[in-house]
């Protein structure tokens, strides 16, 4: 790729000109756009803190079941990669904050992050900037405006969670409160370098999602290894667990998010103030005038899927590798605590520990494989809204083609997706053992999650055939499964309520075996889905 | 020939309240270049998905190249080809991988000499990412798509050239033209009557969703009435009287009025006795023609709001 040289900043308008004139204007439109989102996401990241909570005050009531928890699982090498150290067993609040943490802040700085590339970035991308700009809006309002769209987003995320924990002190809760903000501060500050080096908002994206979660694997190393605890420093994770919450309660550590974030909104503003509308540092390169290989539908799916998938694979199969590494530890919990082992063996034994880390670990994995799915086929939705769907089905593609293909591309990717995670997670743990008989478990466990997912790809082809404005409840399929899985047992929920995720029928292979029966009843609802959702495809007015 | 290539009959479609089409009646003879005018709005683009099978119409009759355009749309399909209104492409598609996929998808393969040839016709660079483009030239790749597709008999075009510098609309007009030599009929629809007027063979009006006019250019001649602006020294009561000529309005010497097509050569000479010191002469806009043809309807539309309120 080529870099173009930039060019010193130079003002285009006087000093005070009105560089920010209609700022309040354009961020009044951005948070109404984000009016639904907002909420939404706020609502579903408290929900998780509150069951968190919950689990922790019924599962660990007493100050000495938490500390046999922080002896056992909280220095084990596995979960300090995952969740860092539980440095306050006394408190509930810190147990709650040790258990949750590190995940919700990388989640509130990937929230920053998509937030900052929707309200600059693809607004530009989809030429609304171009209409905005040749208003009287000055220079640098549009940035400005989306920035503080994506400040708001963040700053409501990072207080809202921090609400269920008030009741466990409210200092605590604001220290934690903080430590979700300094990593949402520095997604908003990375994003908003990356959204003016690249003129695509999807690369824009990725980009920053890479940076944060590779700042997560910092943060992870640092707490494995105590020689490279310095590593922490460089990770707003590791500055969010440095700040600490219901211990040393460090506010003052949020000054680092701050930081990164005005580091970064200045060299985007300097660019910003310099480029082509439209234009971002890392030019665009001539493509191929022909296209000998993009001879069909088929073609042209995996062509556009590929990419999406590409950005899924690489860090769910980092994440396995790096989990099959620790998964040989798991085994040690017990520490040289008698109880713990007396536990564990009537549990089955340290192999049964393995195994049910295994399948934890891959119901998560299987959610992310239906969070693919729902975000690959919604774009069904978009590709018709945006008249490229029309463009395919007036040439002679017949609809059952049309829609057919792109439902198994996605289903294509979904084995894949599961398949390369259970090989990384396999392959990790035969490297770190020494032994690799546990591989083909592994790669079972994965496996079996196919059928649940099958029916989100499902549930998703019947919603695009009949009423393809609804696709987003797929969304909704996936965070229920996601509540049910955390919370299902916890709260009692009635089982039938249990039963409407698909996930829940999913065998808890290697720690128990596979029964048949619930697999084939789950692969049969997803193609009778799949064969709906044709129908209506068929049927229905396809609209531009 | 007798058979038509597009026969449309009566033709309703609502979307939840709007009543897109409203018993629309449209004839495309086959070999011809049909216009389809209508402001916007009135409903061209929904007739068009209908003929392409991507609409279901409410009622009505609609047979396109002699098939059911929802039956049998994906035979139908290899045989004509269209240019959406509005196109977007591929993002991270080039212009030519876009064009040689559309091709393809017809069942074709593109013949590269010809690919070429239009591409330079329409100065388009066919290795830029489809974002990079701009709406004229996301329209090119369309047309060049369709007009590359080895074997159509009918072109489909929705407001083909709104996106187009008038240097690439004459390119645009150059080949509809060597089309219809070839034996292809052509659906044309615009908003713009001058560009109707200096393609098609037939032309037919529309507005909300009902077929008010239509005929060949020749039966319509009287919608393209010239309108006339110039400053004369003289007496204009000569002009007045002549026959073709409507609306005389004189006001400080501007002197404004229309007229017949076939009456410009007298109107020309009475004009040249009154030695004009300036003269304009002006196609009707289809909203100038909407008005004077509909003017009492739009009128009475007008007070109906007025007085409901
Ligand atoms: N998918 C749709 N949903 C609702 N209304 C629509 C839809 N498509 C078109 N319309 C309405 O139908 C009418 C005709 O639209 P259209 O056929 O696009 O007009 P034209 O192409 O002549 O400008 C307009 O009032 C438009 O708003
Ligand atoms: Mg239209």
């Amino acid at each position: 790729m080529t870099a173009v040289a930039l060019a010193p900043a130079t003002p285009t308008v006087a000093r005070g000109g009105g560089r920010l004139t209609r700022t309040g204007a354009l961020l009044r439109l951005a948070l109404r756009r984000d009016r639904v989102r907002i909420p939404v996401t706020v609502i579903i990241l408290v929900l998780m803190v509150a069951s968190t909570l919950a689990a922790i005050q019924s599962a660990y009531p007493t100050v000495v079941e938490r500390q046999q928890l922080a002896a056992t699982v909280g220095s084990n090498t596995a979960f300090l990669a995952l969740l860092g150290p539980a440095l306050h067993p006394e408190s509930v609040g810190a147990m709650a904050t040790w258990r949750i943490g590190a995940f919700l802040a990388l989640v509130v700085g990937i929230i920053g992050a998509l937030a900052t590339v929707r309200h600059t970035r693809r607004e530009e991308e989809a030429g609304r900037l171009e209409l905005v700009g040749s208003l009287r809006v000055g220079r640098l309002a549009p940035l400005t405006a989306g920035l503080l769209a994506a400040l708001v987003m963040v700053g409501v995320a990072s207080f809202g969670v921090a609400l269920p924990l008030v009741g466990q002190g409210a200092l605590g809760a604001l220290a934690f409160a903080f430590q979700n903000l300094v990593s949402g501060l520095a997604g908003v500050g990375i994003a908003a370098v990356t959204v003016q080096l690249a003129s695509v908002a999807r690369t824009a994206s990725s980009i920053a999602v890479s940076v944060l979660v590779g700042t997560y694997a910092l943060r992870a190393a640092a707490d494995v290894q105590d020689s490279l605890s310095w590593l922490s420093w460089l990770s707003p994770m590791g500055w969010g667990q440095k700040i600490d919450p219901y211990g040393d309660d460090r506010l003052g550590l949020v000054l680092l998010g701050v930081a990164v974030l005005a580091l970064g909104a200045g060299v985007g503003y300097r660019i910003q103030a310099t480029r082509d509308l439209g234009a971002g540092l890392i030019a665009d390169r001539p493509g191929p005038a022909d296209a000998p290989g993009l001879r069909s539908v088929q073609a042209l799916a995996w062509r556009l899927q590929g990419q999406t998938l590409v950005t899924w694979a690489v860090p769910v199969a980092a994440y396995l590798l790096l989990v099959g590494f620790l998964l040989s530890s798991v085994g040690d919990i017990a520490g040289d605590s008698p109880q713990v082992q007396q536990i564990i063996e009537q549990l089955g034994g340290a192999g049964a520990m393995q195994d049910v880390f295994v399948v934890t670990i891959m119901g998560f994995i299987a959610l992310a494989a239906g969070a693919f799915v729902v975000a690959s086929l919604s774009r069904l939705h978009s590709e018709e809204t945006a008249g490229r769907a029309e463009l395919i089905l007036g040439r002679s593609v017949p609809r059952t083609t049309y829609l057919l293909v792109n439902v198994l591309v996605v289903a294509a990717g979904t084995v894949v997706l599961l398949v390369v995670g259970g090989l990384a997670m396999g392959v990790g743990n035969g490297i770190a053992a020494g032994d690799w008989g546990y591989t083909g478990k592994v790669l079972g466990a994965a496996l079996v999650q196919l059928p649940a997912v099958l029916v989100v790809v499902g549930f998703m082809t019947a919603l695009y055939g009949w009423v393809p404005r609804l696709v987003v409840l797929g969304w909704a399929l996936v965070v229920w499964s996601l509540v049910v899985g955390q919370l299902g047992a916890l709260l009692d929920l009635p089982s039938w309520l249990q039963d409407l995720s698909p996930f829940s029928h999913t065998p808890a292979y290697p720690l128990d075996a596979v029964a048949p029966g619930p697999l084939v009843v789950l692969v049969a609802i997803g193609v009778a889905l799949v064969v709906v959702g044709v129908v209506g495809f068929r049927r229905r007015d396809v609209v531009a | 020939m007798t058979s038509a290539a597009i026969e449309v009959a009566g033709l309703h479609k609502s979307f939840g309240t709007t009543h897109a089409l409203d018993g629309l009646d449209l004839v495309v003879p086959a070999g011809q270049v049909a216009g389809f005018l209508g402001p916007n709005g009135s409903g061209k683009s929904t007739t068009i998905r209908v003929l392409l099978g991507l609409l279901r119409a409410d009622a009505g009759t609609a047979r396109l190249l002699g098939g059911d355009p929802w039956a049998d749309a994906v035979a139908l399909h290899s045989r004509l080809a269209y240019v959406p209104g509005d196109v977007t492409l591929w993002p991270t598609l080039t212009g030519g991988e876009a064009i040689d996929l559309l091709v393809r998808l017809s069942g074709r393969s593109a013949d590269k000499g010809r690919k070429e040839q239009l591409l330079q016709r329409f100065e388009l660079d066919p290795s830029k990412r489809a974002r990079t483009y701009s709406k004229g030239n996301r329209q090119k790749v369309a047309l060049v798509a369709a007009l590359a597709t080895p074997g159509v008999e009918l072109l489909v075009l929705d407001e083909p050239t709104s996106g187009l510098d008038p240097l690439m609309e004459a390119v645009f007009q150059r080949c509809v033209r060597e089309a219809r030599a070839e034996g292809v009929s052509v659906l044309l629809s615009s908003h713009i009557l001058a560009e109707v007027e200096e393609l098609c063979d037939t032309v037919t009006i529309i507005r909300q969703g009902k077929t008010v006019q239509s005929g060949t250019l020749a039966e319509l001649r009287h919608l393209t009435r010239a309108k006339v602006s110039t400053v004369v020294a003289g007496d204009t009561s000569a002009l007045a009287a002549l026959d073709g000529v409507h609306d005389l309005a004189v006001v400080d010497g501007h002197v404004v009025f229309h007229t017949d097509n076939d009456a410009l050569p007298q109107v020309t000479r009475a004009l040249a006795d009154l030695a004009p010191s300036s003269l304009t002469i002006t196609p009707p806009s289809l909203e100038e023609l909407f008005l004077r043809e509909y003017g009492d309807e739009l009128a009475a539309l007008e007070s109906d709001g007025v007085t409901s309120r």
